[in-house]
């Protein structure tokens, strides 16, 4: 059985579903993301597995023990939120001690205790300052240490860095994994930032309206997305509206496009062919074939560049939709506006979904 | 330049009345004389009316404060619906004049079963009521910049129960709108005069009803008592500003916040 357990949740507030039926499974010692865009439920699942919110229907098991109704400050969850929770009137080391001093550690203990934790993040010159005294990035180090210092059964994180700036963001996120895998510690992370999810859980859970859309490491919810909404959601991606032919190929706007293999997908059916940005390659010139035969091919006209750092992006309208093409940044050459252009993508980078009858 | 102008005419609005009363009390003829203030030492009646609002003030003080900290928490938490109905509530002392509150008083408390008229428990429950107004915005106020949900959350998952959490985290955060509840309360009592007249009367004689009377038979000592009393009450002011200061709250951290 896995450590911590939710069974059919659903939550809502008013008549407005906030979560629906929402079942996950999170063994000990993981990382699992919630992700998603705001109004998903990912925040209203972990406020009822902290306890502040009492499910309307569903349970919580936490190492096999329903703690559905338990009240949170009997729960021995750590949580961290989105941020300004420090304890005003308390220092870094005294808000990292509250925790103890509740439960009615020996003083010694607690001192001991403190000190590790401001090792841990590094923070023991900031010991004796207040949270107002504290860069963004450090109160939300304290945060973190705060909520450890009980040794919580799990920890809870609530889009712990979306009040910090991109580079504090990145530091931070890297760091909260350190200490989340040196300490083996079970963690539910909400954000609705993917870099964030995907860079640091062991498993993400992409939500949309309040259910799980699907649940997989970062490789596979990125790579193969089970829903358009998860495709469209993790990532930039092209969908490519069409048919599949008598032939087996993929039919768009009078081209024939070969489908990944082993796609399933009958003659006569409409379904949606999903290509990531960096998976079509750019070439000058409406002549030219792709990199190999087996590629599949589309011309176009650039329409906009935008230059993204590693990458730059290339806006190309092809048969009058609009498809996004990343180039690398080191790649010199440039394609003016207006220039025609070749896209060329494997086949197999390719996912097909959405399939329906045509009627 | 307009600024100082502005500035000037407004201590000057403020400060000149004082200053006319302050050379009545020290005017006698062409000659100056300190003696108005002087008798004030041997008073025994100033000592013991001053002490009874002293008394009564600080008694409010700290009952309103606790009272409205709470309830404000307490609605703030976990009954925002009752928001409406206790903003409503706390501005009716501003509605109902000082007599019919005073009449209304008497007439429940002076017959079984609780017959209180012309204690200084039932002035101070009134105090309390008078002072509604000030302390609920003030608290609610601070309430409001703090982020009480989160902190309490915070609390709470840490493992504190709701009155731990309310004493360690929430009361030392509202610091700075608990003093000026405290103050203006404060102020309030050393100076209310209605309500003292009915209820109390001189069962318990408070400064304000001890200067009235003064007043009538020597203008010029009632009006030494008059600035003392400002003395007093500003002093005082002041004792309580000092305090919180020293209390463990960061009173500017959730303004920097």
């Amino acid at each position: 059985m896995a450590f911590l357990e939710l069974e059919g949740l659903s939550k809502a507030f008013g008549r407005a579903a906030a979560v629906s039926d929402v079942s996950l499974s999170v063994n000990q010692g993981e990382l699992v993301s919630l992700l998603g865009p705001s109004g998903c439920g990912k925040t209203t699942t972990l406020r009822i597995v902290a306890g502040f919110e009492l499910p309307d229907r569903g349970r919580v098991l936490l190492d096999g023990r329903d703690i559905t109704f338990l009240p949170p400050e009997r729960r021995g969850i750590g949580m961290v939120f989105q941020g300004y929770s420090l304890f005003p009137n308390m220092t870094a080391a005294q808000n990292i001690a509250y925790g103890l001093r509740v439960a009615y550690r020996p003083a010694a203990r607690i001192r001991q205790r403190v000190q590790e934790l401001l090792d841990l993040i590094g923070l023991r010159e900031a010991a004796d300052r207040y949270p107002h005294q504290l860069s963004g990035g450090m109160q939300q180090r304290v945060a973190l240490a705060r909520a450890l210092a009980i040794e919580p059964r799990i920890l809870l994180l609530d889009e712990p860095l979306s009040a910090l700036d991109a580079k504090v963001r990145i530091a931070l996120r890297a760091e909260i994994r350190r200490v989340q895998t040196q300490l083996g510690i079970t963690a539910l992370y909400v954000t609705h930032d993917q870099e964030e999810a995907l860079s640091l859980s062991d498993r993400v859970v992409v939500m949309s309206h309040g259910r799980i859309e699907q649940v997989g490491p970062p490789e596979e919810v990125y790579g193969e997305p089970k829903t358009e909404f998860t495709a469209s959601f993790i990532g930039s991606m092209n969908q490519l509206h069409g048919t599949v032919g008598g032939d087996g190929a993929f039919r768009y706007h009078g081209r024939t496009l070969r489908l990944p293999a082993g796609a399933k997908a009958a003659a006569g059916e409409a379904g949606t062919l999903i290509v990531r940005p960096e998976s079509i390659t750019l070439q000058p010139g409406t002549g030219a074939s792709g990199p190999d035969g087996g590629a599949n091919v589309l011309t176009g006209q650039v329409v906009t560049r935008t230059f993204l750092g590693p990458v730059v992006r290339f806006v190309v309208e092809v048969e009058g939709e609009y498809l996004s093409v990343d180039v690398p940044g080191t790649q010199r050459r440039s394609y003016p506006r207006g220039q025609p252009v070749t896209l060329s993508f494997d086949p197999d980078a390719a996912i097909l979904m959405g399939i329906s009858r045509r009627a | 330049m307009i600024e100082r102008v502005v500035l000037v005419l407004f201590f000057t609005y403020l400060v000149l009345p004082l200053w006319g009363v302050v050379q009545f009390t020290l005017l006698d003829g062409p000659r100056v004389t300190a003696a108005h203030y002087v008798q004030v030492v041997g008073d025994r009646d100033f000592q013991a009316y001053i002490g009874h609002s002293l008394v009564l003030a600080v008694a409010t003080v700290i009952l309103s404060v606790a009272l409205m900290t709470f309830t404000a928490f307490w609605v703030h938490m976990r009954a925002r619906w009752l928001k409406p109905a206790l903003e409503f509530v706390a501005l009716l002392p501003f509605v109902v004049p000082a007599v019919t509150l005073a009449l209304g008083l008497i007439q429940i408390y002076s017959r079984p079963p609780l017959v209180i008229t012309g204690t200084p428990q039932l002035i101070t429950l009134a105090y309390v009521v008078l002072a509604l107004p000030f302390t609920y915005r003030s608290v609610e106020n601070a309430l409001t910049t703090i982020d009480t949900r989160t902190l309490s959350e915070a609390a709470q998952s840490l493992g504190a129960g709701w009155w731990r959490r309310f004493l360690t985290v929430i009361v030392p955060n509202l610091w700075p709108g608990v003093t000026s509840a405290a103050l203006l309360t404060f102020s309030l009592v050393m100076g209310e005069f209605t309500l003292a007249l009915f209820l109390v009367g001189s069962a318990y004689e408070t400064y304000p009803l001890y200067l009235n009377q003064v007043w009538r038979t020597d203008p010029k000592y009632g009006a030494a008592l008059a600035i003392l009393s400002f003395l007093i009450t500003w002093g005082s002011s002041v004792l309580i500003l000092v305090l919180s200061r020293r209390a463990p709250g960061q009173v500017q951290a959730a303004v920097l916040k």
